[in-house]
Formats: structure tokens, C-alpha cells, sequence
């Protein structure tokens, strides 16, 4: 009897995500419902503005209304996939120019002396400041927005990798070098995969910190975008929509970073061992 | 004495009185000064000393990861002045990679000198074989206990068919009961791949049950100090340490080593 009821538990456990399992997750479900339940109370007792800060049922409302019948002609879900397309296609690119060239500063000296001021400098750019000369080189289109969030991502990523690559034990790579490996075996067996931990919670910071820029990248000249949704919606003092577009805008960043982790799980099945 | 001397031609180690410095704060500083040493194919030696002598800069050097700065150390008559797969190095602790599988690990050297007919594959599944972690094949290291991660690293510095295996305190890690078994099943490997093998270590204990030869190190700089002929006979075993030979020659190298200590010790508190 006891038997079978513990089984059934078990088959129930299957269900739920592993992170769920843990009892930490009780505890930030705590801070969101405290978070939450203000919410509720502040807007339902008229403490606040329902102009500034709508309650709940509001945002849920707009949330279906935009879902279905759209903001400025475009529903919300392609607003939503407007904006990940425009952050995926910068970031995947900054990663293919960013990772290798991270390595390459990291492993070699005279590259890191070579590329550091180009990095350096325009890093602490507000990215607005950077936008308007992007605009006046490459226009208000597609392009400009691209090469917006492409310079954002990338110095995360660069720096990330070359720490990334300047911490490996010495030990790894004597190992491989004792052995007679060749520069192109040392780089596939040891720089990439003892890096990679590193390089993803570089990639994880940077895709993060992309996404703060999206805002910015969708001012100008666009008619769809998350972000763009939200400026355009400020304009007109729809702040249910506002609200919604930056919740919606939160909950896209831990999907991408969740999916972020999973595939450096896929990647890197051992560092589930790594660690005391 | 060792027989091996005679069936073994290769894996002589001829150490031509080298010194290795290093600069620190504009000053040249010698971690080892006019060394000469002959290591013969077969034998198994121990660089034995207080830290800080210099014994892990000696391993090195015969390793090729550090080129001396006078002198030449040879390998069978040919020069080392870089790494090579001809020597097999165990390093202290934590150097498998924990990116790779326990096969993975092993089979990564046979994978880059491919020598004779068997796979890399082959080789991994019969090295895994003799250290008896068959089992643990697709484990990543990192699962593996300290005792287990080091039979691994044995395994993986033999797999290349090494002339010469290099130990840098490879069992300093481990618990001291683990430690004896390890030491024990190194010279049953030892005896089976009739290798030459240089050990270093601290533990005076370890190097007596361990060599044929001991070499005692003095620190700053580091000089070889004395070269201690081991008489025990072999196999050795438990009854080995009990032995009256065993207690007598301890008690030479501990008087030896405590001098040293003692001298390092106030040459840091000057």
C-alpha cells in the first residue's frame, strides 16, 4: 500500500522540471507571490494611479487583446519573434566572430595588444550614442538595429572568452603538449571544451545584456519589435501595454537563458560533475 | 640489484651537470645547480627531498617543459629540449581532463601517436583492463574517487608505451591507507612494463619501499646530496617495511633530510 502510494508520487515527480524539485524554488516562489500580492492590493485599493500602474487583470486583459487582435498591426507574437530573430541573428554572430577571436587574445599575447583598444574603447559607449552614428552610416533599416546589438553582445563575449582561455590549469596543457599534440588537436581538445564553462556564462552575461539594448535597437524606424512595441505604446500613455510588453519582454530573457543552459548541458554533459 | 638492466636497452636518462634558474625580483635565482645523474633503462628512482629543493624543476626538466640553463639531459643519447611521447608524466593531482571520459582520457595520447597496430580504442580497453576500472570506462573523472583519478593518470601516461615514466608526488593527495595499495599496484605495473621510472616525492617512507635508487636532495640550491643504493629485495610487500634493512635505511634518509629542513627553514626566517 505504502508501496504504491510512494510510486505514484514518483510518477507524479516525473513531471515537473528538475529545478522545481528543489527546495529553493519554494522560496523565490515566495518573493513572486509577495510581489505579486502587493501588486494586487496597491492597484485595488486605489493606492496607485491605474494611468501609471494598472492591476493584474488589466495586463491580462491586454495581454489577450494584443495576442489576438494586435498592436499597430501586428499581433504580439510577432512582435515577440521579431525582436528574438533581430537578438538571435546578433548574438549568433557575435559569437562567431567574438568566441574566436577571444581565443586567439586569450592564447596569444600580441593579438590581445593588437584588438585591445578596438574593444576597450568603444565598450563603456552608451549604446544610443553608438546607434545614432549607426544609423548615419547603414541607415534606419535592418541593418543598423543588427549592428547595434552585434556591438553589444560582442565585448561581453570577447572578454569573457580570453579569461576564459587565460585561466586554464597549465597542467592541461602540458598534459597534451608532453604527448607531441598539435596546435589544432590542443585547440578542439583542451582550449575549447576547458574554456566552454566559461564562454557560456560569458555567452548567458552577454546575450543579457543584449537584450537591455533591444529597447534602443527598436526606436528607431521600426513597426514591429517587443521593444518597439513598448516605446511606441509609451508614447501614448498605454501603460497596461507597457507593463505587459516589458513582463512578456522578462519572461522571453529566462526563456532564452534557460535555453541557453540547456544547450551547454548538451554541449558539455560533464560539467554536471564539475565543482566541490 | 635489478635484472631489468639487461633485458632493457632503452629509457637511459643521463643528467650532464645541469643547472635551472629562474629571475625573481631582477635576482637569478637557482632552483638546481650542477646536477649530473645516470638513470639506468629499467630502474626505478627516487628524487627524494624537503620542498622546496627543486625535485619537481629536476622532473621537469627531464620532462622537456623546462630547459635548463646549462647542461643537457639525454634520453637515450638524444637531447630532450622539448616534450616528448617517448616519456609518460604523472602529474601531482587533477590534470585528466574532465571534459573527457576515463576512455576518453587514456585513448587521447594513443590517438595522436599512433604506434604499432592497435587502435586507440584497443589500447584504452586494455589499459582500463589492468588498472581494473573496466567499469568506469564512460565515467567522466570528476565521479571518480582521488585514488581511482590517478590509477587513470598512470593509465594514461603508460598507454603511450612510454620509455620512461615521470612521477611528480603523484599519490601526495591521497589517504595514507589508499596510498600504500597505490604504491604497491605501481610496482606490479613497474615489474610488468620493465620501465624506467622516476619518482618524486617527500615521503621518506614512500621512496625507501618505492626505489632501487634514491637520490637526496639538497635545497637552495638544489644539489644532489647523496645517491642511496636501496638493497631491499623484491618483490616488496607489507613485510618489506617491517624489515630491520628497511628501518635502517629510513633512519639514513631522515637524518639526511632533516639537516636539510632544518637548513631551509632558517634560510626563510633570515
Amino acid at each position: 500500500m505504502k508501496n504504491n502510494q510512494l510510486k505514484n508520487k514518483r510518477n507524479i515527480k516525473r513531471f515537473i522540471p528538475p529545478f522545481m524539485r528543489k527546495k529553493t524554488f519554494a522560496y523565490s516562489m515566495l518573493t513572486v507571490n509577495i510581489l505579486f500580492i502587493t501588486w494586487v492590493v496597491v492597484t485595488e485599493t486605489g493606492l496607485a494611479d491605474e494611468l501609471f500602474l494598472p492591476g493584474p487583470l488589466k495586463i491580462w486583459q491586454s495581454f489577450i487583446e494584443v495576442s489576438t487582435e494586435g498592436y499597430q498591426g501586428n499581433t504580439l507574437f510577432v512582435h515577440v519573434f521579431t525582436s528574438v530573430n533581430r537578438i538571435l541573428a546578433a548574438f549568433i554572430m557575435a559569437c562567431i566572430v567574438g568566441i574566436p577571436m577571444g581565443v586567439l587574445m586569450g592564447a596569444s599575447k600580441i593579438a590581445r595588444a593588437l584588438l585591445n583598444p578596438l574593444i576597450e574603447f568603444y565598450r563603456p559607449l552608451p549604446p544610443l550614442g553608438l546607434y545614432t552614428l549607426l544609423v548615419m552610416w547603414l541607415g534606419i533599416g535592418e541593418e543598423s538595429k543588427l549592428a547595434l546589438l552585434f556591438l553589444a553582445a560582442l565585448p561581453g563575449l570577447i572578454i569573457a572568452t580570453i579569461q576564459a582561455v587565460q585561466n586554464i590549469d597549465p597542467v592541461y596543457l602540458r598534459v597534451a603538449k608532453g604527448l607531441g599534440a598539435s596546435k589544432k588537436t590542443i585547440l578542439f581538445n583542451v582550449y575549447l571544451p576547458a574554456a566552454g564553462p566559461t564562454i557560456l556564462a560569458g555567452m548567458r552575461i552577454s546575450l543579457g545584456f543584449t537584450y537591455t539594448v533591444l529597447v534602443a535597437a527598436e526606436i528607431v524606424a521600426a513597426s514591429a519589435g517587443i521593444g518597439w512595441m513598448i516605446w511606441d505604446a509609451a508614447k501614448f500613455l498605454l501603460s497596461d501595454v507597457v507593463i505587459m510588453g516589458l513582463i512578456v519582454l522578462g519572461l522571453t530573457g529566462i526563456g532564452l537563458d534557460i535555453f541557453m543552459r540547456f544547450i551547454g548541458r548538451i554541449l558539455m554533459p560533464w560539467t554536471r560533475y564539475l565543482g566541490p | 640489484m635489478n635484472q631489468n638492466i639487461f633485458t632493457k636497452t632503452k629509457g637511459k636518462v643521463v643528467i650532464d651537470n645541469i643547472s635551472i634558474s629562474y629571475s625573481s625580483r631582477n635576482e637569478q635565482i637557482y632552483a638546481l645547480k650542477d646536477i649530473s645523474a645516470t638513470i639506468n633503462p629499467g630502474e626505478f628512482v627516487c628524487i627524494l627531498g624537503p620542498s622546496g629543493c627543486g625535485k619537481s624543476s629536476l622532473l621537469n626538466g627531464i620532462a622537456g617543459f623546462v630547459n635548463p640553463s646549462n647542461g643537457k639531459i639525454a634520453l637515450d643519447n638524444k637531447v630532450i629540449n622539448k616534450p616528448s611521447p617517448e616519456m609518460g608524466m604523472v602529474f601531482q593531482q587533477y590534470s585528466l581532463y574532465p571534459w573527457k571520459t576515463v576512455k576518453e582520457n587514456i585513448s587521447f595520447g594513443p590517438s595522436i601517436n599512433k604506434k604499432g597496430n592497435e587502435s586507440p580504442e584497443e589500447i584504452a580497453v586494455k589499459f582500463l583492463d589492468m588498472i581494473g576500472l573496466s567499469k568506469y570506462a564512460n565515467h567522466y573523472p570528476n565521479e571518480l574517487s582521488g585514488g581511482m583519478q590517478q590509477r587513470v593518470g598512470i593509465a594514461r601516461a603508460l598507454a603511450n608505451y612510454p620509455d620512461v615514466l615521470l612521477m611528480d608526488e603523484p599519490f601526495g593527495a591521497l589517504d595514507s591507507q589508499t596510498r600504500i595499495i597505490m604504491q604497491e599496484n605501481l610496482l606490479k605495473i613497474w615489474r610488468e612494463f620493465k620501465i624506467t621510472v622516476v619518482f618524486v616525492t617527500h615521503d621518506i617512507d614512500e621512496a625507501v619501499f618505492l626505489a632501487d635508487r634514491i637520490l637526496l636532495m639538497s635545497t637552495l640550491p638544489g644539489k644532489i646530496k647523496r645517491d642511496l643504493k636501496i638493497d631491499l629485495p623484491r618483490p616488496r610487500d607489507k613485510e618489506t617495511t617491517d624489515s630491520k634493512r628497511f628501518i635502517e635505511l629510513r633512519q639514513i634518509c631522515h637524518s639526511l633530510i632533516r639537516e636539510e629542513s632544518i637548513k631551509a627553514f632558517e634560510k626563510q626566517n633570515q
